[in-house]
């Protein structure tokens, strides 16, 4: 080999370990970030659900429209009111009769339907406990007749939810795991190679800091690649889903999707930032000989 | 001035140890400015191991080392690279930066010791690079060198910070007998020129004959000071 291309080879060597570290990093980042997006759809998912759980406050026949305007200022206080409808007697019987097909005010000779409210309470509040103390406090109005909603299908959905975050959450910790070592493992893969080179630093007197110091810049810019890398990836991961399943786009938070760039951005550099450390403290302390 | 204070080293009652194994005890003797000594000994009688403690990467278990005006008994770990700049130290094992040129690996080593004046570092690089003979091989990266060039190198790397001593482990360990002898003249001549002692390991007898000076002995756990008297 001529001294040039022996050189050229030392490069392309070092370089090929740069970017061995940064493809592995970026791909457990992309992981650990389309997860991330995945976890976003299905608490969106839910949120939809249960906000969608309808709570029926049937009225009085004598309620005076004096009162339901003070219920309804009431409830339209609370924080955890998202929408709230009133019905009339008269548009109650305009749904029901459209649904049956057939004009039963006519034929029963009165309107038997009660005037309501239809509610929907925010996602942290669509549970049995808190759907429980809303229905006292409704019923202990005198022009509140019956609070009605499906108490099984909330229970079930509370139920399963549980679980389902159960299993995610065991989930996140492990992929967590497998990001951090994985991460790890690469840049230490790729600092064995210059234990020597550390020593030597060491032997002509550079102090830790003076030795650690590049190679901190280094593996932050190599973080910071590999997360621009990964966030491109997820980028282009959701655009093509955004075009094949456009109802998926519903299920998007912008600032949950931030949060997902912002967490990529942290753990892609204070892992790398912390495993260069420990991995060049480790070969700062290790003796000549271990070296071998 | 006490002649311990003229030692460029002064060890007293010194026992090392090579991790748990005790290779050598009681050691005592003192080196002068100056002065240019052999430790000379079979391989595993302790040659390195001495060598490794006086440059703290070995800890003193027992004794006393005054070593350029530093007690290492009392060093602690972030003092060692502090010993280190005081030191000149070639070594086998102890390679140079091989991802960088001669001149990037003698300014890393200035940077290292607090050098900030770069007219100055480069001043300080062309004149170790003159007194080892190798004036144009600045640019050149580690691998263009030959094996006496590296070493050559190696020895202006160790002299940039003027050190009272230079530790050499098998310094032409590597090197053919005509190299070797260039390398030692050079070792020699830095050690009158620049009034800096050489500490040198090695068992390279044809060196010693052709180059005498004061030998010390590791032998049976000991070292034994035979003067200029070579066997």
């Amino acid at each position: 080999m001529s001294e040039q291309s022996q050189l050229k080879y030392f490069r392309r060597k070092a370089r090929r370990t740069t970017i061995t570290a940064v493809i592995s990093i970026s791909l457990v980042l992309f992981l650990l970030g389309l997860f991330s997006v995945l976890v976003m759809n299905a608490k969106m998912l839910s949120d939809y659900v249960k906000e969608h759980l309808e709570v029926q406050i049937y009225l009085n026949e004598e309620a005076e429209l004096k009162d339901i305007k003070t219920l309804e200022r009431q409830l339209q206080a609370m924080p955890y009111v998202k929408q709230l409808d009133f019905v009339s007697k008269e548009a109650a019987v305009a749904v029901l009769t459209e649904d049956l097909g057939e004009d039963f005010v006519d034929f029963l000779g009165y309107n038997p339907l009660l005037s309501s409210f239809n509610m929907t309470v925010t996602a942290d509040f669509a549970n049995t406990d808190s759907l429980k103390t809303v229905k006292e406090f409704l019923l202990a109005n005198a022009i509140v007749k019956e609070v009605y909603y499906q108490e099984n299908v909330l229970d079930l959905i509370n139920k399963n939810l549980r679980t389902i975050a159960l299993v995610i959450a065991g989930f996140s910790a492990l992929l967590l795991l497998i990001t951090v070592t994985l991460i790890n493992n690469s840049i230490r893969l790729s600092l064995y190679s210059q234990r020597f080179l550390i020593k030597s630093m060491q032997l002509v007197g550079a102090t830790a800091w003076f030795i650690k110091k590049p190679y901190l810049f280094k593996s932050f810019l190599q973080g910071l690649v590999s997360v621009f890398v990964a966030i491109s990836l997820l980028y282009g991961v959701m655009q093509v889903s955004d075009a094949q399943l456009p109802e998926l786009k519903e299920l998007r938070n912008d600032t949950f999707t931030l949060y997902i760039g912002i967490g990529m951005l942290l753990i892609g550099l204070v892992i790398s930032l912390v495993s260069t450390w420990f991995a060049i403290s480790k070969y700062l302390r290790n003796k000549i000989d271990d070296l071998y | 001035m006490s002649e311990l204070q003229q030692a460029v080293i002064s060890i007293k009652g010194v026992d090392i140890y090579q991790k748990t194994t005790l290779v050598l005890q009681e050691l005592n003797f003192d080196i002068r400015p100056g002065e240019f000594v052999y430790l000379i000994g079979k391989t595993g009688a302790g040659k390195s191991s001495l060598l490794k403690t006086l440059y703290g990467e070995l800890p003193l278990m027992k004794g006393e080392i005054i070593i350029a005006e530093t007690a290492l008994s009392k060093l602690k770990r972030k003092e060692i690279p502090l010993l280190r700049r005081k030191l000149g130290i070639v070594f086998q094992d102890f390679q140079l930066l091989t991802d960088r040129s001669v001149h990037e690996n003698l300014k890393f080593v200035l940077r290292a010791t607090g050098w900030k004046d770069k007219a100055e570092m480069t001043k300080r690089i062309e004149e170790v690079l003159e007194l080892v003979g190798l004036p144009t091989k600045d640019f050149k990266m580690p691998h263009e060198l030959s094996g006496g060039e590296q070493q050559r190198v190696v020895i202006a790397r160790a002299l940039l910070n003027k050190p009272e001593l230079i530790l050499a482990d098998e310094p032409t360990g590597n090197l053919d007998p005509d190299t070797s002898q260039e390398i030692m003249k050079l070792l020699i001549n830095i050690s009158k020129v620049e009034n800096t002692a050489v500490l040198m390991a090695t068992h390279d007898y044809m060196i010693i004959e052709r180059f005498p000076a004061r030998l010390l002995k590791c032998e049976g756990g000991k070292v034994l000071d035979l003067g200029g008297i070579l066997f």
